[in-house]
């Protein structure tokens, strides 16, 4: 589909979402919502999640041991029942494979942070990042006031020390709820705190006043890499892209057969409860991306497990880069060889 | 299962948000519910399964930095869309309402019958297209967040969005 095509569909759905937007209804009747309409509403935005929605949950767990004794209780009763289950049992074990990677503690990537509200009056005039520190210096040009901002990867005795130090004095809390050491001597205000998940230590400095100081730190983003794939089997497009803290995920679509292809990659030392993924790949086998062991699952489509119409068709391949602690997978519905092909063409995308 | 009961919403700021869109446009979604419903009662219905099932998927529109459109109307015609298909479903369900579902057409909610070309083939696209190149590229959701939103694999939403957009070209180049 050419551009200006893709142009006139984006420019049509805006039309028709303004159109949407457009509906005025204050032309009807204002209309008086009935009491049992505005409990259930309460009820509805009633966000804390408090005892009724623990009293929920306890009753759904129960109904869903209570199926499971029932469902245990009817299978062991009947025998053909319980082969039948046997075999699923072993049929799923055989083709459910996790991949795991190595995640030791004693190892822990750099990670970069950059903070999310500083105020916008605040200049970035430099920055340093070596290979386990990162330094950001702001300045405001119309007050002279300044911002450092330093974080650090430490060792795990440090990290040790500085946790015991911050657990005792700890006076305000920072970056998404880590709590603080806070000290102002002679108009200049200190914070320091420390993740002990990647075993990185936060300074921030200014003359700002402590509440400031603590608000510009408020919030704080991991910076993930760009990287994107310099070669993709002819015929798909790129239909999607989107970044959480991260993670980044391009998606794909084949022009003709609408066929998907994703490519994902995760921070390690990030999303820290991510080491494996699941596939229902019919062959596992181990493979190597640009010196990183790989997994590459795959279904041979002559096997009698191969359904035309299923997604699980297609080929995963998932790696580890260990130099920068990114695991990266690319997902699709399509072969082996060109899962390995993108792989090894993937650049970071500042290089 | 259990982490379905379990989810909630638990940022305070945007407890505000879905309780500020709420108010601000309750009356709004039950005009449009009450114009496919005609029964007041199964409208407040339709305004509460909406917001049950926004607020399931916490996915109410936020606002970003680079926001071209209004906020406040991204999610009004967010709210539009998943209000008019949770009418529609309770008029799929019961069978003491009138069982034929107006279009928006006839609800005049779409592009008026003399607009552009591009316009007019958008609006005849079949509702459930329509509402996924709306959702993408009016208000902003990505095909995760659709995803969520309509409880379905989001590679069904990608293959939605394909098949929207080929159906968008069939009827632009037929003209």
């Amino acid at each position: 589909m050419d551009t200006n095509l893709n142009n006139e569909i984006r420019l049509g759905a805006i039309s028709a979402g303004q159109a949407l937007a457009a509906f005025d209804s204050s032309a009807y009747p204002v209309h008086v919502f009935s009491e049992r309409h505005e409990n259930a509403m309460r009820r509805i935005l009633s966000l804390v999640p408090g005892k009724k929605r623990i009293r929920a949950a306890l009753k759904g767990l129960a109904a869903c041991l209570a199926a499971l004794l029932i469902a245990f209780a009817a299978v062991f009763c009947v025998p053909r029942a319980y082969a039948a289950v046997g075999s699923w049992f072993v049929r799923v074990w055989d083709n459910f494979i996790t991949y795991s990677f190595p995640h030791s503690e004693s190892d822990h990537a750099f990670v970069i942070f950059v903070p999310t509200s500083v105020p916008e009056r605040f200049e970035l005039i430099s920055e340093d990042l070596g290979e386990k520190h990162h330094t950001m210096q702001y300045k405001d040009a119309s007050t002279g006031q300044f911002i450092i901002f330093d974080h650090r990867q430490v060792d795990q005795k440090t990290g040790d020390r500085l946790q015991k130090d911050i657990d005792e004095n700890a006076t305000v809390q920072v970056h998404d709820g880590y709590p603080a050491i806070a000290k102002t001597i002679l108009g200049r205000t200190t914070l320091t705190w420390y993740d002990k998940y990647t075993l990185t230590s936060f300074k921030a400095e200014s003359d700002l006043t402590l509440e400031e100081l603590v608000q510009a730190f408020s919030g704080m983003d991991a910076h993930l890499p760009e990287y994107v794939p310099t070669w993709i089997p002819e015929g798909f497009d790129l239909v999607d892209e989107y970044r959480d803290k991260g993670s980044t995920t391009l998606a794909y679509m084949h022009q003709n057969t609408g066929d998907v292809l994703l490519l994902e990659y995760f921070d390690q030392a990030i999303i820290d409860s991510i080491t494996g993924f699941m596939t229902e790949a019919d062959i596992i086998e181990e493979t190597e991306i640009n010196g990183f062991r790989a997994s590459l699952g795959y279904t041979d489509s002559s096997s009698d497990k191969y359904d035309p119409d299923s997604f699980n068709n297609g080929t995963v391949l998932v790696w580890l880069d260990t130099k920068t602690r990114i695991i990266f997978k690319v997902d699709g519905s399509i072969c082996p060889e060109d899962a390995i092909k993108i792989a090894e063409r993937i650049i970071a995308k500042d290089k | 299962m259990l982490p379905l009961l379990l989810l909630t919403i638990e940022d305070p700021d945007r407890r505000e948000e879905y309780a500020a869109a709420y108010l601000k446009y309750r009356q709004h979604m039950f005009v449009v519910a009450n114009l496919i419903l005609k029964d007041e009662s199964a409208a407040e219905d339709a305004v509460q399964n909406a917001f049950y099932s926004i607020i399931r998927n916490d996915s109410l529109p936020q606002a970003t930095a680079d926001d071209k459109i209004p906020i406040d109307d991204r999610i009004k015609a967010f709210l539009t869309i998943v209000v008019r298909n949770k009418a529609i479903d309770l008029l799929r369900k019961d069978s003491r309402i009138a069982a034929e579902a107006p279009t928006d057409q006839q609800l005049g909610i779409t592009a008026p019958a003399d607009g552009t070309d591009v316009e007019q083939t958008i609006a005849s696209l079949p509702a459930q297209y329509r509402d996924i190149l709306i959702n993408f590229y009016y208000v902003g959701l990505n095909a995760k967040e659709i995803a969520q939103q309509e409880g379905v694999h989001q590679h069904t939403i990608l293959r939605r969005l394909k098949k929207a957009e080929q159906l968008f070209k069939e009827e632009y180049l037929k003209d």
